[in-house]
């Protein structure tokens, strides 16, 4: 008999058979905008186990974590997996943005680790914006169609002290963040009702952002806003035609700009004037 | 330098940009500039280093692009196998 363990962390739920159970039945679970194609993937198999107060996952046999973060569990299993979906399955460009959406349009925000992606999109969901991500984006490669990655927020110190987040602020029964390692962990849904947007297929700007000390708001060359956009992108090398081809057609008919900042409020008028202008 | 005639390798991709364009070999994406990808346009085998830049600052407000730039675009092209 087929066992499976259950995981629910706030909106996103994870199932894992913990005996038998192969790539293509996860990836089924987690990702409902899958298009599946034939023999594409091979027998990658998760096996879970859990060791006292150690979670161990391996693949194909091979022990590739031990943790006592249940968080860090659910973040390795997510990315782990996500890679293998895109390697084996050659139909998304994968980019480290974030992005949201209001009327069937998005705003694609790429920026390094610790940019403010997470910081802007919270706050631009506070505008009644839609989210497709804050961290993770995909793009099919036949269509350009981004596609929302629903999980839960990483709101990392500097975004917690900017809304005042500390661990005695809510209870475990708020059912809203989590605390892990000085790491919060939030369901955007929990204070955003149907803040997920659907899959978006027109892209109105590409914005370049950077947490600094000066203000600037400019429009940036087409030819650096793609250097950016595949310096962000996580598996350029097995996709690299299409990927060209796809952010090409993205950033020729989008509008490019450079965001630089650490106003949060500032910075929010001014990806909102895209939308309005 | 000024007399070769550098061509395109046929085997690169090219996605085109506004400002620029994409140049994709098998191991590598090339990004470059407006100007830059003027200049690996003319690399056809048919057109000297010296007739590219006589072409390109005619193209160019003067002096907006010197001769030594577009030499070093051309053999930077030639370190990164874009061009033969």
């Amino acid at each position: 008999m087929t066992k499976y363990i259950f995981y629910k962390i706030f909106g996103c739920h994870l199932s894992i058979c913990y005996d038998d159970l192969t790539f293509e039945e996860i990836i089924k679970f987690i990702y409902p905008y899958y298009v599946q194609k034939a023999n594409v993937f091979p027998q990658y198999r998760f096996f879970l186990k859990r060791i006292e107060r150690n979670f161990i996952v391996q693949l194909n046999g091979k022990e590739e974590l031990r943790t006592n973060y249940i968080e860090e569990l659910f973040s390795f299993l997510e990315w782990n997996i996500t890679c293998l979906a895109l390697k084996e399955s050659n139909q998304f460009l994968q980019l480290h943005a974030g992005c949201i959406a209001r009327e069937g349009e998005g705003i694609i925000l790429i920026g390094k680790t610790g940019a403010g992606k997470t910081t802007l999109v919270y706050h631009l969901l506070k505008k009644a914006l839609l989210c497709l991500s804050d961290d993770i984006l995909f793009v099919s490669l036949d269509k350009g169609i981004l596609y929302p990655f629903r999980r839960t927020f990483l709101i990392k110190t500097g975004l917690q002290k900017m809304i005042n987040l500390t661990e005695d602020s809510f209870t475990k029964e708020d059912n809203k963040i989590i605390f892990s390692n000085n790491r919060a962990y939030f369901d955007p849904e929990t204070e955003f009702k149907s803040c997920w947007s659907q899959p978006i297929s027109k892209v109105r700007a590409v914005i370049l952002i950077n947490y600094c000390d000066t203000k600037n708001f400019i429009k940036v060359q087409k030819y650096l806003a793609a250097e950016e956009m595949l310096k962000a992108s996580f598996n350029l090398n097995y996709v690299k035609n299409r990927a060209c081809k796809v952010t090409a057609d993205i950033l020729n008919n989008s509008k490019t700009y450079y965001l630089h900042s650490n106003d949060i409020e500032w910075s929010v008028s001014r990806v909102c004037s895209i939308f309005d202008g | 330098m000024l007399t070769e005639k550098p061509q395109a390798k046929e085997s690169i991709g090219i996605e085109e940009l506004e400002d620029g364009a994409m140049l994709y070999s098998e191991d590598k994406v090339h990004i470059l500039n407006g100007t830059s990808f003027l200049v690996w346009l003319y690399c056809d085998g048919k057109t000297t280093v010296q007739q590219i830049i006589d072409l390109i600052r005619e193209a160019c407000p003067e002096g907006a692009v010197k001769q030594n730039d577009i030499i070093k675009t051309i053999k930077k092209f030639k370190t990164e196998n874009l061009v033969i």
